[in-house]
């Protein structure tokens, strides 16, 4: 198939014009190709060159050869080259020679258009005839031959990553915009195609448009766009990304990985890689590291999750040297170099990416870690993911380098802890990594920036896998742990660490005996922990001996988070605190009155608390964490289990607070605080003495014992105490003393003291005379309550009584004639003035009984004012009280008042 | 109301209709976000096809909301309505090509520039634009500014070429290479108003500096139709040394070579009045409205063939500020003269027959000859240019912009 030709330039006149036109086009093409040709092949000089070249400094003009799409789909390839003056001597003339594809056609063989760049077919002149030779094929010229191909690489080689990126973006269509390229020479611009063509997929290097020059960037129609620095700028158009290679290149590192690859395997010259290129990633890593090529890590990473999907269809010889590649031990870098031991030296050939004493990867374009030790790039994961996928697929001795790389990254590197076995490295890397990694891996386990149970507890796994010893560092671990297990720190991933704890690959979680104890709403121990726990027994014994020591120091803390947490408190002896504090959440569950559940508690412990005296106070405070027991409860545990076993668990203490605490209400207090009293005689403490000594007396009261001096007594052990009473104290004993002297009975007491037993004088008088208000208070507090009340409307003696104490002794004290006043004109007076008659009879003549006096005082008392017996007459209140009061059984008088 | 001629498509609107492109610029607001491009499907499809994706991405085209008359002063930016940033760029409503800012504030005035092929239009273009900042600007205290980066660029350009490099420009690329835009100009002349008080008036001069294969021919000239049935007044560049008596007579052995006979000056003249008349420029009377100022170039080369007290050697006067009618008759009827003698006449009776209104001038836009061995470069002296301002003068008093001196009165009106 001959392809269409066209060739423009200025030419004499003729038959069909003068100047600028085409002088030879061949056969059949249409004018509306011309038409759109014509806007493709113009050519103007640069005007930093000679205005007046002579013929040798025309050869140094640009050349602009060109590859445009047309509107129906084709394309024209265009080579336009500078000739000078025209046939009338002004200068400006050019030659464009130009070559049609139609939609779908190529070039002869195939080639793609940039390898008709120079090619001795392209003409600078018109063919003498007037009629285009037929071109059957495109002799490529040799500036774009391999190896001055890649020698022009390697010369750009700081620039190609970014040109191969803007390159991908366009050929992708993902950003349209135009890419500027800016040489001295427009043949350097042919070679940068040529390279752009060689790392696309052959159809795409086939539809990419092109120009090696043009003085107007602006007004170029091609995807790429060849510019001297004398042509008009772009550089501040949205429109175009400029690569300028006559300034300083870009040092900003590019993102994009394929790019990357493509810029190293042409600086390493091996650009028979791209052959047969898809443009996909991960083919291209994977050949590249198998030549030896070194690769960023997200390189490396695309290579390790292709591989890890294609691992067993690449060929046979390609694997091993592959994973040797990305465990950085192949044996030759390109430089030559040797690359024995990369995870601790050379990572990659010819990319220095040891490790810093910090453990983070050094390197300008190494693998990158957050502050919070996430990795930036993902190549740790895909190598631990290629790991998963080739171990114990393929023989150890493959697929061992890949481990022990990854393992290493994860040790050194703050990465994922890879699940490996035993079966995952041979013996010899084993040796080697537990010697490297003895250090790393003693330092992380004692990192305690780290919750224990996360990476340390893998790296404590790790140790063990490579036989590293790591006992040293067992207790002080194990303490952390513990901490972090009863506080809130259970080194579970969080938010901000997602990947940083979790394996790197899921493998099936290790078989371990059922969780005892296990709660659906207990905390969340993390399961690599209770593998932990149940298969190293060093580890078991140090954290439960943690645990314990943390449990005895705050047993209901302890609880809190570790009931129903299955740790397997089963498998050894001992640990009594643990095991109360892990199991009191089911005696919590279970029910019952507290003492039951705190015998239940003791019982679990294992020992008695006789032997074992510090488990009283685990039990104890595991049952009343928050309060502390009733007198009744207090009482009984001092007399069950003695009170030796309080004194020697500390306990002693919790049952005198209980005492002192107890309200007014309990009637088991007295009996502890006298208990309490006789147990601990010598060693109370004189701030719980005194306060004892007062609830015991109230008992005394309480129980109408026959004790003199009381409000004395009372108030000289208040106030000789060492430290204010406490309040439930006084307030008892208080109440006490008022009801004695009231003769009512203590609440709760069977006893009614009916008959009013005779208060002796003096005890009120001292009441009055020490105007108490304390005593007074609870005095007239008592005096207001409900059972005197009641006593005062049905006994008439006792309000004889009550009217004789609260008479007695006006003006002793002006607390005491307060409260005597307000007794009796609050209590007393209301009770009075609704007495049946005969009850008022029968209190006068208990008065009178008393003495004369006292009669007279009470009906001067009791006698109303004069409003008071105004209002009498007006309402008839006096004839209606004289009025017999009826009774059930009454019969009624007959009516007239019995007259007929 | 300022009417705008848009200098690329030519249509016609008010400059207070057109619409506005944004230019993406950040706001500089915080949170405020600049607009991103958009497909200008409009402005794609008059630059033909080919134009590759990312061109066709170009800042949004928006109509501004009306304003009040004579709230909103000419020239003004008008804030996006997407991301609040003023911008001045107005663009035309029919092609999208973006106008310069001060483009609309003033009338336009289109001048065509026809010739044959090495007549030298844009030496021409180059040295009157040089002359009326110059010379000329300082007769009728007036002065000349490019507006817009294509057109300074080009100024910049050609004058480095013509008066620093001394080299005549290249040969002018045809427009179906695509590369010439428009040269636009701000022409700025003092106004008197009736009352006394002084103004300045503006007028944009819009010229093309078309390649002479783009008037060779009828078939070529018609890609020039729209721009020629646009414009104001034509200036027909005539290169006598395509006249045949003319080349006769011209000793050979003198000067530089004669130039390669091209595209007869009678032949564009017919062809030109042929696309006049297709656009409705013809009267009834079968000749042209549109004012042509047809001047014969290099008329140092016709110096022997002069009167040493031709008018022709000499510029125009432009004493006190005012355009000489007088002396352009003198010079028109010399030219009238010689033209009848050339060729038989044969031009000059196709141009008076072809154009209602009708002026001829003589012109040197290098006041020399070329260097003999070194013909496309300027004389050493560099361009000493004789009456290349007269044909865009003629023109612009004919529309009332400057001051007239009428021929035989003597007095200026």
């Amino acid at each position: 198939m001959s392809l269409a030709q066209l060739h423009y330039t200025s030419a004499p006149p003729g038959p069909d014009g003068s100047g600028f036109r085409f002088t030879a086009v061949s056969p059949g093409v249409p004018q509306t190709l011309l038409r759109e040709a014509e806007q493709l092949i113009g050519y103007e000089p640069p005007r930093d060159l000679p205005a007046r070249p002579d013929a040798e400094q025309l050869k140094g003009f640009p050349k602009a050869f060109s590859c445009s799409e047309l509107s129906d789909g084709g394309r024209l390839l265009s080579r336009s080259v500078y000739t000078g003056a025209d046939y009338s001597g002004r200068w400006g003339n050019f030659h464009a020679h130009a070559l049609h594809l139609p939609p779908g056609v190529r070039l002869p063989d195939g080639a793609l258009p940039i390898t008709a760049w120079e090619s001795p077919r392209w003409a600078d002149a018109t063919p003498p005839d007037g009629q285009p030779q037929p071109v059957d094929r495109f002799e490529p010229s040799g500036l774009l031959r391999r190896d001055g191909l890649v020698a022009f690489a390697r010369s750009r080689a700081d620039r190609l990553a970014a040109f191969f990126a803007d390159l991908r973006a366009l050929t992708e269509e993902t950003d349209t915009r135009q890419i500027v390229l800016v040489e001295h020479d427009s043949a350097d611009v042919a070679q940068w195609i040529a390279l752009a063509c060689t790392v696309l997929p052959r159809e795409r290097a086939h539809r990419l448009t092109f120009t090696t020059y043009t003085r107007r960037p602006q007004q170029a129609r091609q995807q790429i766009v060849g510019a001297l620095p004398s042509s008009e700028p772009v550089g501040h158009d949205h429109r175009f990304r400029v690569h300028d290679c006559t300034a300083g290149a870009d040092e900003e590192p590019v993102q994009d990985a394929w790019a990357d690859v493509c810029a190293r395997v042409w600086a390493a010259g091996r650009p028979e890689l791209f052959r047969d290129s898809s443009g996909e990633l991960g083919p291209l890593a994977v050949a590249a590291l198998v030549q030896g090529i070194g690769l960023r890590a997200d390189g490396r990473a695309a290579a390790a999750r292709w591989a890890a999907e294609h691992a067993f269809t690449l060929p046979p010889e390609t694997l091993p040297v592959l994973i040797a590649a990305l465990a950085g031990r192949s044996g030759k870098g390109p430089g030559g170099q040797s690359t024995r031991y990369s995870f601790t030296g050379q990572g990659r050939s010819g990319q220095d990416t040891r490790y810093n004493s910090t453990g983070q990867e050094r390197g300008a374009q190494g693998t990158r870690y957050s502050p919070t030790g996430t990795p930036l790039d993902d190549e740790p994961a895909a190598l631990a993911a290629l790991s998963a996928r080739l171990d114990g697929q393929v023989p150890t001795t493959v697929s061992a380098p890949l481990a022990a790389r990854v393992l290493a990254t994860a040790v050194l590197g703050r990465g994922p802890v890879p699940p490996l076995v035993a079966g995952s490295l041979t013996p010899a890397l084993r040796a080697e990594l537990a010697r490297d990694l003895a250090p790393a891996l003693r330092q992380g386990i004692a990192d305690a920036t780290e919750p224990a149970a996360g990476r340390p507890l893998a790296l404590l796994r790790v140790a063990d896998l490579l036989d590293v010893d790591c006992t040293e560092a067992l207790p002080e671990f194990a303490g952390r742990i513990a901490r972090d297990l009863v506080s809130e720190r259970t080194g579970e991933p969080t938010a901000e660490q997602p990947a940083a704890e979790k394996p790197a690959v899921e493998k099936p979680a290790v078989e371990k005996p059922a969780p005892e104890e296990s709660s659906p709403d207990g905390p969340d121990v993390p399961a690599a922990l209770l593998d932990a726990v149940h298969g190293h027994p060093a580890l078991r014994t140090a954290l439960f001996g943690a645990l314990d020591a943390l449990a005895a120091a705050n047993p209901p803390g302890a609880a809190g988070r570790l009931a129903g947490s299955g740790l397997p408190v089963s498998l050894d002896s001992g640990f009594p605190h643990l095991r109360m504090c892990i199991q009191a959440d089911g005696a919590r569950r279970a029910g019952g009155d507290r003492r039951r559940r705190f015998h239940d508690v003791l019982r679990t412990a294992g020992v008695s608390p006789h032997a074992e005296p510090a488990v009283l106070r685990t039990a104890f405070l595991l049952v009343w964490p928050d309060g502390l027991p009733t007198g009744e409860e207090a009482s009984l545990l001092l007399s069950e289990l003695g009170s030796d076993a309080h004194r020697l668990a500390g306990t002693r203490d919790l049952l005198v607070e209980a005492a002192l605490a107890a309200p007014a209400d309990d009637l088991a207090v007295p009996v502890l605080a006298a208990d309490l009293l006789r147990c601990f005689t010598t060693e109370l403490r004189p701030a719980h003495r005194a306060p004892l000594l007062l609830l015991e007396y109230a008992g005394l009261l309480d129980a109408g014992q026959d004790v003199e001096g009381w409000v004395e007594h009372v108030r000289r052990l208040r106030d000789g105490a060492a430290e204010p009473a406490p309040e439930p104290v006084t307030q008892r004993v208080y109440d006490a003393v008022a009801r004695r002297l009231l003769a009512v009975p203590a609440p709760g007491s069977e006893a009614y003291a009916a008959p009013r037993p005779t208060v002796s004088e003096s005890e009120l008088y001292a009441l009055a005379r020490s105007g108490d208000p304390g005593l007074l208070a609870a005095y007239e507090r008592v005096a207001r309550g409900d059972r005197v009340g009641e006593r005062l409307r049905t006994v008439p003696s006792y309000v004889a009584a009550c009217f004789g104490d609260w008479s007695a002794y006006p003006q002793t004290h002006p607390a005491w004639e307060a409260t005597r006043t307000t007794l009796l004109a609050k209590v007393l007076r209301p009770v009075v003035r609704v007495l049946p008659d005969e009850d008022r009879s029968a209190v006068e003549e208990a008065l009178r009984r008393t003495g004369r006096g006292r009669l007279d005082a009470y009906r001067a008392w009791n006698r109303p004012g004069a409003l008071g017996r105004l209002a009498g007459r007006l309402t008839g209140r006096g004839r209606r009280e004289e009025r017999q009061a009826t009774w059930y059984g009454d019969v009624d008088p007959p009516g007239g008042g019995g007259r007929r | 109301m300022t009417t705008v001629i848009c200098p690329y498509c030519f249509a016609r609107a008010s400059a207070a209709k057109l619409p506005y492109r944004c230019l993406m610029t950040p706001s500089g607001v915080r949170g405020g976000a600049p607009c991103g491009p958009e497909r200008d499907d409009a402005w794609a499809g008059f630059m033909g096809p080919g134009v590759p994706p990312a061109a066709r991405m170009r800042g949004p085209v928006f109509t501004p909301a009306r304003k009040v008359a004579g709230l909103g002063g000419g020239g003004s930016s008008v804030p996006c309505p997407q991301c609040g940033v003023p911008t001045p760029v107005r663009v035309c409503g029919s092609c999208h090509s973006d106008l310069p800012s001060d483009y609309c504030d003033q009338d336009s005035r289109i001048i065509a520039l026809v010739g044959a092929k090495a007549s030298g239009k844009s030496t021409y273009v180059s040295v009157l634009v040089n002359e009326l900042n110059q010379r000329v600007g300082q007769a009728y205290h007036a002065s000349l500014a490019a507006m817009g980066q294509s057109t300074q660029t080009r100024d910049k350009e050609m004058a480095e070429d013509l008066y620093e490099r001394l080299r005549l420009p290249d040969a002018t690329r045809p427009a179906a290479l695509g590369f010439n835009d428009p040269l636009l100009y701000r022409l700025s002349l003092p106004r008197k108003g009736l009352l006394g008080g002084a103004g300045t008036r503006h007028t944009t001069l819009v010229f093309f500096d078309a390649a002479g294969e783009d008037l060779a021919g009828a078939e070529a000239m018609d890609r020039y139709t729209r721009y020629l049935g646009a414009a104001d007044g034509i200036i027909l560049l005539v290169d006598p040394l395509q006249l045949g008596s003319v080349r006769d007579r011209l000793a050979v052995h003198e000067g530089p070579p004669l130039p390669v006979v091209e595209t007869s000056p009678q032949q564009i003249a017919a062809d030109l009045a042929a696309q006049l008349r297709a656009h409705g420029k013809g009267r009834t009377r079968g000749r042209v409205s549109t004012p042509i100022a047809v001047a014969v170039t290099k008329t140092d080369m016709l110096r022997p063939l002069l009167d040493p007290h031709s008018p022709l050697l000499r510029n125009a006067p432009h004493s006190a500020g005012t355009y000489d009618g007088e002396d352009r008759l003198a010079v028109h009827e010399e030219l009238r003269s010689l033209l009848t003698d050339w060729d038989s006449g044969a031009l000059l009776r196709q141009l008076e027959l072809d154009f209602a209104e009708l002026s001829l001038f003589g012109l040197s836009a290098l006041g020399a000859p070329p260097p003999a061995d070194a013909p496309a470069d300027v004389p050493k002296s560099g361009p000493q240019p004789v009456r290349v301002e007269d044909p865009l003068l003629w023109l612009l008093s004919r529309r009332g912009l400057l001051p007239v001196r009428a021929a035989g009165k003597g007095r200026a009106k």
